[in-house]
């Protein structure tokens, strides 16, 4: 019989079923770990990135602390014994205050665990740190700008222009910018500095918005007369919209006129310095009209030109975001006259911040040439703020978690009767570095070079 | 050959010896990409330990360059450089050092770190050593520092090899070692299979005091 038909015996099929099946589990069993790999591998990938742009903005601003000044407390303590800027001011130079009130003027400021209840409200963790530091630096010059003069009462600064550093803060180029259209227009017409300063929402022309943001409302300024004598004054904004010329409304007055200040203190320099602040904060907290300053607006945080936001961002809330809670590290610029947070100037530096700890390297022996320099560690706040001149180096503790808690490591336990915290992982589970510690160390060399007593 | 074999209206299954065959090939296949699986893991692993390496070898070059903020007068032997916490190996030298394991003196800080970056001077955590050496530039105005930071490469294996590696580190001499140079040094560092080590470099001069 031709037609003979013949299939797989039982016994065949079964064999061949079971074999099958083990190769079908087998590559969704790899097909998982893959997965899992990818996902952790993700994880690692953004707290490192996120890490890495912290240490830049942070190295940035510490190691320009002090550019074009070096804060000093004690300005006024005239001493032969000790290197001092001289000043004729009656009255000490003074900073807004971590916590409110105004204080001496530093280079840095800081206040150990300021922000602890923000990272970590049930207090579980005693390891966490949320340390808070502000920073006296030269964000938007690196050069210092020539005074023409200044009026009668003292409140008004007249900058000299025709020189180059003027001309590279305040270029005004053709919309194109310096190099296209019809060439390089510098200081002709209309500086549009009122709408430049106002709110930024200015058109951007050539570089003219370098000087409108240094010298905006809000920033410090640091005056050194051909004398020697070192003024530190805040900036109100502009005194009148005159073509072409660039004039401030200081506070308080400088003495013009005076042996203190002869003539109109031309040809003294003048930098603009910016009073910044790293602090944790809860993006999502309520704004509820006394915590302002913790309160990050989104609108601001994601402001990315003309002051739209995308929208999207803006409806999102924790639970949409999060898998569990976040606490980021902000910079921001604060102004320098009563310590309120400038528009636009919030920027998240890390996500899922657990831990912020500032210390600092100072020289106890600063300004005393003939012994060498005593360097110590120290986390004194009473010892940093009164002393800021001494700072030599400042050391950041950063500790980067994983946006998603990955339920398969354990966290530590902080003893008998307190709950285990997010932000402490237990260190033997190795595998998928939940956490990311970051250690750096940045010399302030502004203010170790003029080695002020 | 009978008719029946070339009747194209037979119909016939595979045999369990065919069916064998297949599954055998497709196995030799799944286990392709199984290794790749594992390479891509190590791959990852080894970008991350490149990295924390590189982050505790900058750490280092930062202590040194703060160090050399003690070091206020020039020229050999001077109670300045002698005062210095590292630089003072290269203070009483014509020429240079060997290689050191640095040892500050705030506790706190040390030439091991462990898997999460953090320094520890407990041998059994020691993941990551930093040596260094020095080595004069202008001799007692400026001196070369060189860094090197190694770790042991845990997921690797002799897999039973005999005779082993020549250069094969013993995963428990690299821990019982702590970090001492001298160890490192009779290690071939760059050739040994599990040991992955990276060097970095700069100079530090002396610093002047100035006068008021």
């Amino acid at each position: 019989m031709s037609k003979q038909q013949q299939g797989f015996t039982l016994i065949e099929m079964m064999v061949a079923m079971v074999i099958g099946l083990t190769a079908v589990t087998s590559v969704y069993a790899l097909g998982s770990a893959m997965s899992e790999q990818f996902f952790v591998e993700q994880r690692v990938a953004s707290s490192q990135a996120s890490s890495r742009v912290a240490t830049l903005e942070l190295r940035r601003d510490i190691s320009r602390a002090g550019l074009f000044g070096t804060p000093n407390a004690s300005l006024n303590t005239v001493s032969t014994a000790q290197r001092v800027e001289s000043t004729c001011d009656p009255t000490a130079p003074d900073l807004p205050l971590i916590g409110g009130g105004i204080g001496p003027l530093g280079a840095f400021q800081f206040s150990p665990d300021e922000d602890i209840l923000v990272l970590d409200p049930d207090t579980n963790n005693p390891d966490a740190r949320a340390d808070r530091l502000r920073i006296l630096t030269s964000l938007y010059l690196t050069e210092q700008l020539l005074i023409n003069s200044t009026d009668p009462t003292g409140t008004v600064l007249v900058l000299q222009d025709g020189n180059q550093a003027y001309r590279r803060t305040f270029g005004w180029g053709s919309p194109a910018g310096p190099y296209g259209g019809a060439g390089v227009q510098y200081l002709n017409g209309n500086l549009n500095w009122q709408a430049a300063w106002g709110g930024e929402t200015g058109s951007w022309q050539g570089i003219g918005m370098r000087g409108a943001r240094a010298f905006q409302a809000g920033s410090m300024l640091h005056i050194e007369t051909p004398e020697g004598r070192h003024f530190y004054r805040s900036v109100f904004g502009k005194a009148g919209n005159v073509q072409n010329e660039i004039r401030l409304d200081i506070n308080p007055a400088l003495p013009t006129g005076t042996a203190c200040l002869p003539g109109a203190a031309e040809g003294a320099t003048v930098s603009p310095l910016q009073w910044v602040e790293y602090a944790i904060i809860d993006p999502f907290a309520a704004p509820d009209g006394t915590t302002t300053t913790d309160y990050m607006d989104m609108s601001e945080v994601f402001f990315l030109g003309s002051g739209n936001p995308y929208p999207e961002i803006a409806t999102y809330d924790e639970t949409d975001l999060l898998e569990s809670p976040n606490r980021v590290l902000v910079r921001r610029i604060l102004n320098a006259a009563d310590g309120t947070v400038l528009p636009n100037s919030t920027q998240i530096i890390a996500e899922f911040v657990s831990h912020f700890e500032v210390s600092f390297i100072i020289d106890t022996r600063s300004g005393d040439i003939a012994q060498p320099p005593n360097l110590v560690l120290s986390t004194d706040a009473t010892v940093i703020n009164t002393n800021p001149h001494q700072v030599r180096s400042v050391i950041i503790d950063l500790g980067i978690r994983a946006p998603v808690e990955d339920p398969s490591l354990e966290f530590r336990d902080t003893g008998v009767g307190i709950v285990p915290t997010r932000y402490e992982v237990d260190p033997d589970a190795i595998g998928s570095a939940p956490v990311r510690q970051l250690h750096i160390e940045v010399p302030v060399m502004s203010v170790g070079r003029k080695n002020l007593g | 050959m009978t008719q029946s074999d070339r009747n194209p209206t037979r119909n016939e299954g595979f045999t369990l010896v065919e069916v064998m065959i297949a599954v055998g090939i497709m196995t030799v296949g799944s286990l392709g990409i199984l290794s790749m699986h594992s390479a891509v893991t190590r791959a990852n692993r080894e970008a991350r330990e490149m990295n924390m390496a590189l982050a505790v070898t900058e750490t280092w070059m930062e202590r040194i360059e703060r160090d050399s903020l003690l070091w206020t007068q020039p020229e050999l032997n001077t109670p300045e450089i002698l005062g210095t916490e590292y630089l003072r190996v290269i203070g009483n030298l014509v020429d240079e050092t060997a290689w050191f394991t640095p040892t500050p003196t705030n506790t706190a800080w040390a030439a091991g770190f462990d898997f999460f970056g953090q320094d520890t001077r407990t041998a059994a955590e020691v993941k990551y050593c930093v040596n260094v050496r020095l080595a004069w530039h202008r001799q007692g105005r400026s001196a070369r520092v060189d860094v090197r930071t190694y770790w042991l490469r845990e997921d690797r294996s002799m897999g039973g090899a005999t005779p082993a590696h020549p250069n094969w580190v013993d995963p428990g001499d690299f821990r019982t070692s702590n970090c001492t140079a001298s160890d490192a040094d009779s290690w071939s560092l760059g050739d040994a299979p599990n040991i992955n080590v990276i060097y970095a470099s700069t100079i530090v001069g002396w610093i002047r005091r100035d006068p008021p």
